[in-house]
């Protein structure tokens, strides 16, 4: 135990810039997942077939997208966005340009929860928001937002969680972080009581974070 | 606009999916206030007959008519605005579960960007809910529901309120209740009512006229007798012993 205080004070200052890296790359997608995954997700659920905004040519472009980012093994996505993270940020290392394919990520990640969460709510609520003649928007704003906010704030968190575990492995284009600095640090340098260290702290974050959501998400659920 | 003709038409109306016939050659008019109640078995062509009147579908040969318009000749905005004033209440009530029932009431007013807080409360009010305004559907009965949904359809006060089985779901006396609403509801605010049921006894409570359907066909269409509609509403013992009692 003495051990991994001691290891924990020698590097508590480098631990806290892994954390901020980590935090920072968790911020900007998890950003990016309710900037443009929330969207897309709803206009993947509109443009179904069957769906409200049935639109065959935006649900397959859109579906797609989904699809292929969330089955692509992320290191491999990390490496196939090289050439296009260059063009956007000039560099391919450091934390900032990590951060690009997890946003790649987080958006298709949230926009299939968003789908799905969409899905579930009552075909009577759509019923109701059509009888009241609400446009495609205020079908979206006043009635499934509305519907669906507690399982949307829960699917958030999901994927707040799976993108740390991503970040993880963003060491590799220098993107640091938490999991980089376990790897390095520890692992690498054999010191385990660092590396255990490290993942107990990631595990407390993730833990926050679901206790957060959870709470959030019954706060908002009233059904 | 006719706007003193009937509040809804339909003129030899059908409506075919594919080579199934939903209506067949249904000719029906929905007069100013008055209450019809429109019965039939399941697949009747109930659920049909309400899409065509709230304009969610058009009919595949023949005419409808909602407030003087023809939906089939309207564009979407058009349409929207002619739902607007066509109330719906639903079997299964269909409010939003995350807004109180002062918030559900209002919703219709928000969709065309306008505030009314006194006719919200007038209208939970005249339901009896001004008590549970603040309460969420999750909180209220299954009668106490459907009263907040009917205050919901009335709020944009629309000539026409469409009853989709609007008691089904309830027990006895939420169902005379919600009936007892929907018969002051012509009264006090000159809407008419179309009631779909497949309950002859809602029907016989509080409707002026009955359209039967069967397998898609308008089979009669004619004034419901007094002696039916003295039968009821009764309280919960007198209805059980009549049900039950020898």
């Amino acid at each position: 135990m003495s051990d991994v205080l001691a290891s924990l004070a020698a590097n508590v200052d480098a631990i806290g810039v892994a954390l901020a890296e980590t935090g920072f790359m968790l911020g900007f997608s998890l950003a990016a997942a309710v900037v443009l995954g929330l969207p897309l997700g709803v206009a993947i659920f509109l443009t179904r077939p069957g769906g409200v905004r049935e639109h065959r040519a935006i649900w397959t472009v859109a579906n797609l997208y989904v699809t292929v980012v969330r089955s692509f093994p992320f290191l491999l996505l990390v490496v196939f966005l090289i050439p296009l993270t260059r063009i956007l940020y000039g560099t391919t290392f450091g934390t900032g340009a990590a951060t690009f394919p997890l946003c790649f990520v987080g958006v298709a990640i949230y926009a299939r929860l968003v789908e799905q969460i969409l899905l579930e709510v009552p075909s009577g609520v759509l019923d109701a928001a059509r009888a009241m003649g609400a446009d495609v928007r205020q079908t979206v704003v006043h009635f499934l937002l509305v519907e669906g906010r507690s399982g949307l704030v829960y699917a958030l968190t999901s994927a707040a969680i799976s993108l740390i575990s991503y970040s993880t492995v963003l060491g590799i284009v220098g993107g640091g972080g938490l999991g980089d600095f376990a790897l390095r640090f520890g692992y690498q340098e054999y010191d385990h009581a660092l590396m255990y260290s490290t993942i107990a702290i990631v595990i407390v974050c993730v833990l926050l974070l679901q206790t957060a959501g959870e709470r959030i998400s019954a706060l908002l659920d009233k059904r | 606009m006719l706007e003193n003709g009937p509040v809804a038409a339909l003129e030899r109306v059908s409506v075919r999916y594919g080579s199934v016939a939903a209506l067949s050659d249904v000719t029906l008019e929905v007069a100013r206030g008055e209450i019809l109640g429109v019965v039939g078995e399941s697949g009747a062509g109930k659920s049909t007959l309400l899409r065509l009147l709230d304009a969610a579908e058009h009919p595949s040969v023949g005419r409808v008519r909602i407030h003087g318009a023809d939906p089939q000749r309207l564009r979407g905005r058009e349409i929207r605005a002619l739902r607007r004033r066509i109330g719906m209440v639903f079997q299964s009530f269909n409010l939003l579960a995350n807004r109180t029932a002062r918030q559900n009431v209002a919703l219709p007013l928000v969709l065309q960007r306008t505030k009314d807080p006194a006719l919200v409360a007038e209208l939970l009010d005249y339901v009896g809910l001004a008590d549970r305004a603040e309460s969420y559907p999750a909180q209220l009965s299954g009668g106490q529901r459907q009263r907040v949904a009917i205050a919901r359809a009335l709020v944009t006060r629309p000539g026409l309120l469409l009853a989709d089985e609007p008691t089904s779901a309830l027990d006895t006396r939420a169902t005379e209740d919600v009936l007892a609403l929907l018969a002051s509801t012509r009264r006090d605010f000159g809407t008419a009512v179309v009631l779909v049921t497949h309950e002859l006894d809602s029907v016989a409570a509080i409707a002026d006229r009955a359209a039967v359907l069967e397998r898609g066909a308008l089979r009669s269409a004619f004034p419901v007798a007094r002696s039916a509609a003295a039968a009821r509403p009764d309280s919960y013992v007198d209805h059980v012993h009549r049900v039950l009692g020898a």
